[in-house]
């Protein structure tokens, strides 16, 4: 190697991170309303939420996604659980299923689903979008594989100590993917942050929005096209909780993205 | 306490509650209203294949599922190579601040599709843009450029966005499969006289293959299901409906014109295509081979 590819390499990926760097400074400068000179101020922020129900949008989202990503990592991890540790008939056939279902779009169930969720009174409430995003049977599946770090005589000497069935879950098996759970938990809030399709399926009135829904609209409007200042604000505000949870379970993450079959 | 063998039983039956209530019963529910005429409204009558035929002769579907797959490789066509070629360059631990590269890197990904995809729209479209000003203080045109409104750039706006969001992310797998690489293979291949892109062939093509198959697989079924980008993007189909994909066409005719029949029968189409794509590429990769089961 030549004694310049060591600069040539460092400079290559400076320029890289700067592409990657340029629309979020852009959206910064934006939202502190800087683009075109003056002093940095929080009056967009201030336009949002008077001119936008935008107080409305975050606790709707926050709630959603925070409620939805636990159940589904509480039922994926307890599923995957059941197919790691016991042999029980009808075990294969169960996995041969999910297998099958990994690669169908969600998308063919949700004509069948506004009809259920119609029935049984849910439309424009909040259940209706949470309890169908529950389950997981990707989830399943990868802790059903993460599993495999837990020793299983660990299982054994703490039956024969008379551990319950549930400790031995709860307990011993989950505190060792935990880095499973902390890249699951990531990455299902993340995409359930940034679910439109089905929220804007069901959810009808306004109180019920949620922010994919309510700046989709704003982005569709000629005055922020004018003036984004205010929709800026409003993008950054809608990034930030992803990128916080992110730094709280950062170092689980990436061991848990390395780790598994993410 | 129950027996033991009820344990497993109880572990699953959340899951599959879940499972079964929000995703078994709907999917079967959805064959039935493929079936049907006005299903879901009191005037629902069974019509046979109807809704299926008349699909075959839907421009529109035919033209949302054309964009969808033209989105899809493209997409995975530079996704990939792109990814390991930033894993690459990353790949050397004296760099400096290589911690927050890596961070700089995958928070791209972190935005989100939706919030990407506002942020996009702003870079790209209208007279205070991002790229209007650029252009416009380099001379190279002088007027405002409006991408969004233009068909030929609908493609190419989209794929940058689903680059801007997944090159960053893929490198991450790539990076990790790089580091576990015996680095005894890169001394036996330089003994053997291979040159860097003989080891490159010979040695870390065919050693992060694995994590590049898995890559592409995911990407695909991502890819596949595309529908927030243009959507937000262009408030719609974009002009056109060059932007207008599979996924946006079934949101359209479900719950915008309110048909959930013919949107039931776009959707089983829709996943005997993505079944058969993935199905094959799961296939000729060579991926998932008894993982569980072991």
């Amino acid at each position: 190697m030549s004694p310049a590819a060591p600069i040539v390499r460092f400079l290559s990926i400076l320029a890289l991170a700067a592409i990657a760097v340029l629309p979020l400074a852009w959206l910064v400068l934006g939202a502190v309303g800087v683009r075109d000179g003056g002093t940095p101020s929080l009056e967009p922020f201030r336009t949002l939420f008077i001119a936008e129900p935008y107080g409305t949008w975050l606790p709707n989202s926050l709630f959603i996604a925070s409620v939805q990503t636990l159940l589904a990592v509480l039922l994926s991890s307890l599923g995957g659980f059941a197919l790691w540790a016991y042999r029980f008939p009808g075990r294969r056939l169960l996995i041969a299923m999910l297998a099958a279902t990994l690669i169908v779009p969600s998308h063919v169930v949700l004509p069948g689903l506004f009809l259920l969720v119609t029935r049984l009174g849910w439309l424009d409430s909040l259940a209706a979008v949470i309890l169908p995003g529950s389950f997981s049977a990707f989830g399943v599946f990868l802790y059903a594989t993460s599993y495999r770090h837990v020793p299983p005589t660990l299982l054994d000497a703490a039956r024969l100590d008379g551990c319950p069935e549930w400790r031995l879950w709860w307990s011993i098996a989950l505190p060792i993917v935990k880095p499973t759970s902390a890249a699951f938990l990531l990455l299902g809030f993340l995409a359930a942050w940034n679910n439109l399709l089905w929220p804007a399926a069901v959810l009808v009135s306004r109180e019920q929005h949620t922010l994919p829904i309510g700046l989709s609209h704003m982005a569709s409007q000629p005055m922020y096209e004018a003036n984004p200042a205010p929709l800026m604000a409003a993008t950054l505000l809608a990034i930030l909780p992803v990128v916080g949870l992110f730094f709280l379970c950062q170092r689980e993450f990436s061991r848990g993205l390395q780790g598994s079959g993410f | 306490m129950p027996r033991r063998s009820a344990w497993p039983v109880l572990f699953l039956a959340p899951f599959l509650a879940s499972f079964g209530l929000f995703f078994a019963w709907p999917a079967g529910r959805s064959l039935l209203l493929s079936f049907e005429r006005g299903g879901g409204t009191v005037d629902a009558h069974f019509a046979g294949l109807d809704n299926y035929i008349f699909a075959f002769g839907d421009i529109l579907l035919g033209l949302a599922l054309l964009n969808t797959l033209v989105f899809t490789i493209l997409f995975l066509l530079v996704q990939i190579p792109a990814s390991l070629g930033l894993a690459l360059l990353m790949n050397d631990r004296r760099i400096r601040l290589l911690p927050l590269f890596r961070f700089i890197f995958f928070s791209t990904h972190l935005v989100g599709v939706v919030f990407a995809a506002v942020l996009f729209g702003d870079l790209l479209s209208g007279r205070h843009s991002l790229l209007s000003r650029l252009l416009l203080a380099v001379g190279l045109t002088d007027a405002p450029l409006d991408l969004l409104n233009r068909q030929a750039w609908v493609m190419p706006v989209m794929l940058g966005c689903a680059w801007y969001l997944s090159v960053g992310f893929g490198m991450i797998y790539c990076l990790a499969a790089l580091q576990q690489v015996d680095r005894r293979l890169y001394d036996a291949a330089t003994m053997d006289g291979a040159g860097a892109w003989g080891r490159f062939r010979h040695v870390t093509l065919p050693q992060v293959r694995p994590t590049l198959s898995f890559l592409a697989v995911a990407g695909a079924i991502w890819a596949l299901q595309v529908f927030e980008l243009p959507y937000v993007l262009f408030d719609g189909p974009g002009p056109g409906y060059c932007g207008l994909t599979a996924v946006m066409y079934l949101f359209a005719i479900g719950f915008e014109r309110g048909d959930l029949s013919y949107a039931a029968a776009i959707g089983w189409i829709f996943t005997a295509i993505v079944v058969l794509v993935t199905g094959v590429m799961i296939r000729v990769l060579g991926l998932w081979r008894e993982e569980v089961h072991a």
